[in-house]
């Protein structure tokens, strides 16, 4: 099978998915006769897309948020892998650490927001330390997992064949062995840092898809909080496709 | 012999329920959006006016509380509220993009720039590169900030906004965790009678727009409202009149009665009536010119696109005022 043609077998799902969306959206809107502020109809929400496209702001609020992921998350990464393979390595380290782990883990990062407010004012570095809680924990769990699911022959051979210090058996066996289930902790942690985004941008934003919605809400513009809803939906679904494509690349 | 007994309680219980309910139909409820601000419709309240009116018409009025405009819109585009009380901006939001009008004009000024008492911030120009809390998009503070900066020659990225709730701006202020604050009475006056800040400019220097004030509060309702119910609509007309005549009346009692309704220290609402941050007239009617102006002051904002619309009736309000 040609590399194009299973590209479009792949994306045929995702067109399926969004014509029954739209679909299913014109039906309710004639259905329940919904005002325009209640529930515009897709043919509104897409002349709205155009005209953000268009006047370029839409690139304005995408660029904004997805800097903000991606600074905030490359930031979990930073602290999260380190922490879990340490954590996935050593009992005594998971031991102490753990607890602290399972009771800051359920904390929704929208309980943050006014901590970030008062430690980090309200510049970027709120909105990214509310991201960086939301990537934060899917990349320590499955770093730690990773680590603790590699298989102990390959950690004794590595031990017997070369590896004098624990730095060359990281380095040459367990970072090797976890990278595939630590790969699947930076993809999660992605798209729930994405998915934190509306959260994010509550404090004080002026840019961003998230402020995008917040702000079509506030002036009873909910063309313009579908258009945010809408983008942020596609660029998760693109970003998760990007490191599908890269992992299935990279062999481990 | 006793389960038989059993049964018929239970029968004539049910029964007794049945008919209770059938006979006597709760009052129809009317949501009224409102603000813990100075308005009219809280004099009403104590006044007894309203309670009048809710039994001629078998309605219990219930005033639902927000904190500004935006979230009292999306409650009436829900459906949940039937009419409501709130900043110009908002009310001409609704006006134009629900099925809403604008039925008075009940509020004029009560929307300043404050700065700290010992700021060195002298005018609006030296706001560049200051951090100012506002109360969001969907409060009419938004577009008067913008309106002052673009007078002094500024725009929105000389500065850095922040946004927070309309009564937390005195708080922010005093402990100048911000350079300035746009916020609306008697937050306004609550912060300058406590002594720690001082305004920078008002809002009828911004926007002078109705005989050189700036109008600062509207009613508006919903269509279906006015069109089921036009004679409660009116007789809520007609109590705003009289509570607006007691208000230029008689300043002290009026700010006793608020002090009761949103718990605000009369000393403060004494401040907001003397000082003039609010400001009261008889005339409530909304009259084109006005609405026009300020139609075009919020498309100037971005706030209404260039196809908004705005809706309004005077009718209800003129017939109010010649009681």
């Amino acid at each position: 099978m040609s590399n194009e043609t299973t590209q479009l077998r792949r994306l045929v799902p995702f067109l399926y998915a969004a014509a029954v969306i739209v679909v299913v959206w014109q039906a309710a809107v004639l259905l329940t006769n919904a005002h325009v502020a209640i529930l515009p109809p897709p043919l509104l929400t897409a002349e709205t897309f155009l005209t953000l496209v268009a006047s370029g702001e839409l690139f304005v609020h995408i660029g904004a948020s997805l800097g903000r992921v991606v600074s905030a998350w490359c930031l979990g990464m930073m602290v999260a892998v380190p922490l879990g393979l340490a954590m996935g390595r050593w009992r005594r380290m998971e031991y102490l650490v753990n607890p602290f782990v399972e009771i800051f883990r359920p904390i929704s990062p929208l309980a943050w927001i006014p901590l970030a407010i008062l430690w980090f004012g309200i510049g970027e570095s709120g909105k990214v330390f509310i991201i960086f809680i939301a990537t934060f924990f899917p990349i320590l769990l499955n770093t730690i997992a990773g680590v603790k699911g590699v298989d102990p022959v390959l950690i004794r051979a590595g031990q017997v064949l070369g590896c004098d210090d624990e730095a060359a058996l990281f380095r040459r066996v367990i970072l090797p062995a976890a990278m595939p289930t630590i790969i699947v902790g930076f993809r999660i942690a992605f798209g729930t840092g994405w998915a934190a985004i509306i959260a994010a941008e509550l404090v004080a934003a002026q840019s961003g898809l998230g402020y995008l919605i917040a702000d079509g809400m506030e002036i009873l513009r909910s063309d313009l909080v579908l258009v945010g809803m809408v983008v942020i939906g596609v660029l998760g679904v693109l970003i998760d496709a990007l490191f599908q494509a890269v992992n299935r690349r990279i062999s481990w | 012999m006793k389960k038989h007994i059993g049964l018929w309680l239970l029968a004539a219980l049910l029964a007794g329920n049945l008919f209770h309910g059938g006979g006597a139909a709760a009052a129809e409820t009317i949501n009224f959006g409102v603000q813990p601000a100075t308005m009219p419709i809280y004099i009403a309240r104590e006044m007894g006016l309203l309670d009048a009116v809710e039994k001629k018409h078998d309605v219990k009025i219930v005033f639902r509380s927000f904190s500004y405009g935006a979230p009292e819109n999306q409650a009436m585009a829900a459906g949940e509220l039937q009419i409501a009380s709130a900043g110009m901006g908002p009310a001409i939001v609704a006006a134009a993009r629900l099925p809403a009008k604008l039925l008075a004009i009940t509020i004029l000024e009560q929307t300043a720039i404050l700065v700290p008492a010992d700021s060195n911030v002298t005018s609006v120009a030296d706001l560049a590169g200051k951090k100012i809390a506002f109360p969001g998009k969907g409060s009419q503070q938004y577009p008067l900030l913008v309106k002052a900066l673009a007078d002094a020659g500024l725009k929105l990225s000389d500065i850095e906004l922040f946004k927070t709730k309309g009564s937390d701006v005195p708080t922010l202020l005093a402990n100048k965790s911000v350079d300035a604050g746009i916020t609306w009475d008697p937050h306004v006056s609550n912060a300058l009678a406590a002594g720690h800040s001082k305004v920078l400019i008002k809002a009828e220097k911004i926007l002078p727009i109705k005989a050189g004030h700036y109008i600062g509060n509207g009613v508006y309702a919903r269509d279906d409202f006015i069109e089921a119910r036009p004679e409660l609509v009116q007789d809520i007309m007609d109590a705003l009149v009289k509570s607006i005549d007691l208000i230029l009346e008689d300043k002290e009692r009026a700010a006793k009665l608020w002090s009761a309704q949103i718990g605000f220290p009369k000393k403060v609402i004494d401040f907001a009536l003397n000082e003039g941050i609010s400001v009261y007239n008889r005339d409530i009617a909304p009259q084109a010119s006005t609405i026009e102006a300020y139609t075009k002051f919020l498309k100037e904002a971005g706030i209404l696109k260039p196809e908004d619309n705005p809706k309004f009736d005077a009718s209800f309000a003129e017939k109010a005022l010649k009681q």
